[in-house]
């Protein structure tokens, strides 16, 4: 008889908790043992008032009305239970009299969920009770997941669609109502929605879906409607078609969507991939889209390309001086008025790209942003170069108005280099390179003109133009790094310090400084590259005394024309203190030549590096033309022996002479003597003779990357396992001749 | 109605095979019927929770309270008072198996359904009595029972 356990695994529910009513003593007392024979919790009550007040605070899973009672009888109970809040789906089941039915049809009326008649088989109430909690559970399920999907459906801004061909007007779900901008109950026939379309739009619409009809095949469209208000949304359509048992189509199910948000998203990135975010032109990877399209049309067409490379001259200045936020509005401004140069068009024709009509290729023609103040201008079809000139000359023309940022009026002037397709170039990569060494040589001569590509830019000058360019753009692209050379005190066997040696990565190739450092020269570019060279030494301090204890000082050389800068002093003190190391752990190395040539320049900025702690090295020393009577009063700390003597120590006796001269002045002075160079153990121990005992060169070390110097420190110089380390006695005095090194960006090491 | 259903039920539980059975005659005065009785000993087959015990004790207290009700109303007319009554009555009584209990009820619900109001104390007293039977006769399945 009791099943208990069954319908545990049946409902999920292990002891129903039932509401059971009846002013009927002895029926409520068998029906009660009954239930709960059969695994139900029975709350007992003989009266409908009863049964309501007892509603809220058992909280049934289902309740048993007796329909005829005294006071508040079955029905009235049910119809103020459904009235509760919480109850409006409470399974209710009404018992009534087998003969009586009209109480059976009052009990739907007041919202009864099923009737029973009464019995004394009291399983079978069990068996109904079952039942109707069974479905009760099913039912919410339902309703909870269809208000799931229709709540998923709001969120996705979908609805669903129906049409069958036997009806006029299309079904639309709430949701796919609500999507369309309609109220709930709307009816939409197809001409109404038509009519919510372009009439363009309505005749693509209506020859998709005569396609889809003819072929029974999936609708997937993309229709963009008018709503009433007069937003304009772009509806996904999707929908399937079903058909009878014949295989004849009786209809379309499917989806409705507003996909405007993501189409508009889509928009928003490929606007993002293509066009440059400040100023709005094409971006580069556009441009060259665009060159690309444009050399197609005129290799088929036969006709001449322009491409046009704009620089603005001096632009860094402005943005130095009066800060990137003026600087970004001057590159909208001029990227405002180079737009009116040519006949720019934002966006391109695909469509009629594709078809090649006849003069579809001058949607092409635009100004785009290269990246920094470098723009392009494209001129798709061009007659001769002086059609190309022409619209230089504009461009030099509209720069002329001053620009007024920052507060103030800026007069900004162009570099435009012009290459021609097919004359100059075969490809865009070509063409951008030539029109490139076209606007350097402008700017070489001056600037704020312009210059068509002619080969004779090619060969030895090109090279040099082409460097030039490059080089400009290494510090931001971190193409330099720097080498270092330790100094070893040979004595102490340890490194006293290391010089820093600037390098240029150049793709795969390490550009020596020989072939790049004489033009960084010329072209004030070494100004630039020494600041970075101070702060990459600063930098790598900051590293070696975190991981080894590294206490004495890198050198780094400066052109002479660095020490005139007044700011040399402001620039060392933020290098360190941005690195936290201190001032003592820079050591600046200047050529002798160049600080005798321009000594009274010099000598200010000598004396406030001495003060704050940073040393001076005079490098190349004994090849200039010293006057001894400076050298005296100079605020220097170290000489560096010219290699060129210590190369020929031990061979003429003129070389050991100097050297022997300069220790002398060295210690006389009392200023610390290295020598550099040193390539073998003979030049070492001449040296070591003489009274030098810090030496740099390839004996011991060649320039090399920091992390091959700390682990040469490990390998070779702690172990002492090295041939200019003598087994024992040979010079174990511990006496430092002084913690730093020397650094140069020269070519040599 | 459920209790002539029940009434004309065979007697070893058979159960609700629904043949309207000839025999009326198992309704009869002071008689309870054994199929009902079965019934209940099937919701406590061992009498551990004194069901039987229960139920006559309920049967007792309703009939009780009720009689007089029954009384008062006939007294002032109030047909649908009776009605209400003789309803709760008749399948009280048909649960525990009295039948003739049960069909005196039923017979007296549906005259009062109808609105005839004739012979109504005698009725009552007839209902009395046999109330009375009855709780005799349930006193002595009790005892019996222990």
């Amino acid at each position: 008889m009791n099943n208990s356990a069954e319908w545990v695994d049946e409902d999920g529910l292990a002891q129903p908790k039932v509401l059971l009513v009846d002013d009927d003593e002895v029926n409520l007392l068998l029906t009660s043992q009954a239930l709960r024979e059969h695994g139900f919790t029975v709350i007992e009550t003989t009266s409908g008032e009863n049964a309501l007040q007892l509603l809220g605070r058992v909280h049934p899973d289902v309740a048993v009305l007796d329909a005829v009672m005294p006071g508040i009888d079955g029905f009235e109970a049910c119809h103020s239970l459904r009235q509760m809040p919480g109850f409006e789906s409470l399974p209710v089941l009404m018992l009534t009299g087998l003969d009586d039915e009209a109480s059976i049809n009052r009990a739907y009326e007041v919202g009864a969920t099923d009737f029973f008649v009464k019995s004394n088989q009291w399983s079978l109430l069990a068996g109904r009770l079952r039942y109707l909690l069974r479905s009760s559970r099913t039912r919410l399920e339902l309703e909870r997941s269809k208000s799931k999907l229709a709540r998923a459906q709001d969120l996705a801004r979908m609805g669903s669609l129906d049409w069958r061909r036997s009806q006029r007007n299309l079904i639309f779900s709430t949701e796919g109502l609500r999507v369309l901008g309609f109220a709930p109950d709307e009816v939409l026939s197809f001409r109404k929605l038509l009519r919510m379309l372009s009439l363009e739009d309505r005749g693509g619409l209506l020859s998709v879906l005569h396609e889809a009809f003819r072929h029974n095949s999936v609708i997937a469209t993309d229709i963009p409607i008018t709503l009433d208000g007069g937003r304009l949304r772009i509806i996904h359509a999707e929908a399937e078609p079903e058909f009878n048992e014949h295989g004849s189509l009786v209809g379309y199910t499917g989806i409705v969507q507003d996909v405007t948000d993501r189409r508009m998203a889509e928009d928003k990135i490929r606007h993002l991939a293509n066009f440059d975010a400040l100023t709005s032109l094409p971006n580069r990877r556009q441009l060259i889209w665009r060159a690309e399209r444009a050399l197609e049309h005129a290799r088929r067409l036969g006709h001449q390309v322009g491409l046009l490379l704009i620089d603005l001259d001096r632009f860094k200045v402005i943005n130095d001086t009066l800060g990137h936020g003026a600087g970004d509005d001057l590159l909208m401004e001029v990227a405002r008025r180079l737009r009116s140069c040519v006949r720019h068009s934002d966006q391109v024709m695909e469509s009629s790209l594709e078809s090649m009509a006849s003069r579809s290729h001058r949607t092409l023609e635009a100004v785009g942003r290269l990246g920094g103040d470098e723009f392009v201008a494209l001129l798709p079809e061009v007659a001769d170069e002086l059609d190309a000139e022409r619209v230089a000359a504009r461009v030099l023309d509209l720069m002329r108005e001053p620009i007024f940022v920052g507060g103030q009026e800026c007069f900004v002037t162009a570099s435009v280099g012009i290459a021609l397709f097919p004359r100059d170039g075969d490809t865009v990569a070509d063409l951008i390179r030539n029109s490139d060494m076209a606007m350097y040589s402008v700017k070489s001569q001056g600037r704020n003109n312009m210059s068509l590509y002619r080969p004779a830019l090619a060969g030895k000058g090109r090279e040099k133009i082409e460097l030039e360019s490059a080089l400009h753009k290494a510090i931001e692209r971190n193409e330099l790094v720097l080498h270092y050379q330790p100094k070893i005190d040979v004595r102490a066997a340890r490194m006293v310090g290391v010089e820093a040696l600037m390098r240029w990565q150049r793709g795969s190739v390490l550009v020596p400084p020989g072939d790049f450092i004489p033009l960084a020269e010329e072209t004030g570019l070494i100004i630039p590259m020494s600041e970075w060279a101070i702060r990459e030494a600063a930098r790598q301090v900051r590293l070696w005394r975190d991981s080894f204890g590294f206490s004495d000082s890198i050198a780094v050389n400066l052109p002479n024309r660095l020490f005139e800068r007044t700011d040399l002093v402001e620039q060392i003190h933020q290098a360190v203190t941005q690195y936290g190391v201190p001032h003592e752990s820079i050591t600046l190395e200047i050529t002798e030549n160049s600080l005798m040539r321009d000594l009274q320049n010099v000598m200010p900025s000598l004396h406030r590096l001495n003060e704050i702690g940073v040393e001076i090295s005079i490098d190349d020393f004994g090849t200039g033309y010293s006057s001894l009577a400076y050298l005296t009063t100079l605020p220097i700390s170290e000489l560096k022996i010219d290699r060129g003597f210590v190369k020929d120590l031990g061979m003429t006796p003129q070389s050991s002479a100097v050297v022997t001269a300069i220790i002398a002045l060295g210690r006389s002075l009392g200023l610390r003597v290295v020598a550099e160079g040193v390539e073998n153990l003979r030049q070492m121990e001449v040296l070591h003779r003489l009274g030098c005992t810090v030496m740099q060169g390839f004996l011991f070390s060649r320039p090399q990357l920091p992390d091959a110097i700390e682990a040469w420190l490990k390998q070779t110089v702690l172990p002492k396992k090295a041939p200019w380390i003598p087994p024992s006695g040979f010079g174990n005095d511990p006496v430092r001749m002084g913690g730093d090194a020397s650094a140069r960006i020269g070519p040599r090491a | 109605m459920v209790t002539r259903r029940l009434i004309v039920e065979g007697p070893a539980g058979a159960d609700g095979g629904g043949a309207p059975a000839p025999a009326d005659d198992l309704a009869r005065p002071g008689f309870l019927e054994p199929a009902a009785l079965a019934r209940l000993h099937e919701l406590d087959p061992q009498g551990k929770g004194k069901l039987f015990e229960r139920v006559v004790q309920a049967f007792n207290t309703s009939t009780t309270r009720m009689l007089p009700q029954l009384r008062a109303a006939a007294q002032m007319g109030d047909l649908n008072g009776i009605r209400h009554v003789a309803h709760t009555l008749k399948s009280s009584s048909a649960s525990l198996g009295a039948s003739w209990l049960s069909r005196l009820c039923a017979d007296l619900e549906h005259q009062m359904r109808a609105g005839i109001a004739d012979d109504v104390d005698v009725q009552v007293e007839r209902i009395a009595d046999e109330i009375g039977v009855v709780l005799k006769a349930l006193k002595v399945m009790t005892e019996r029972a222990e």
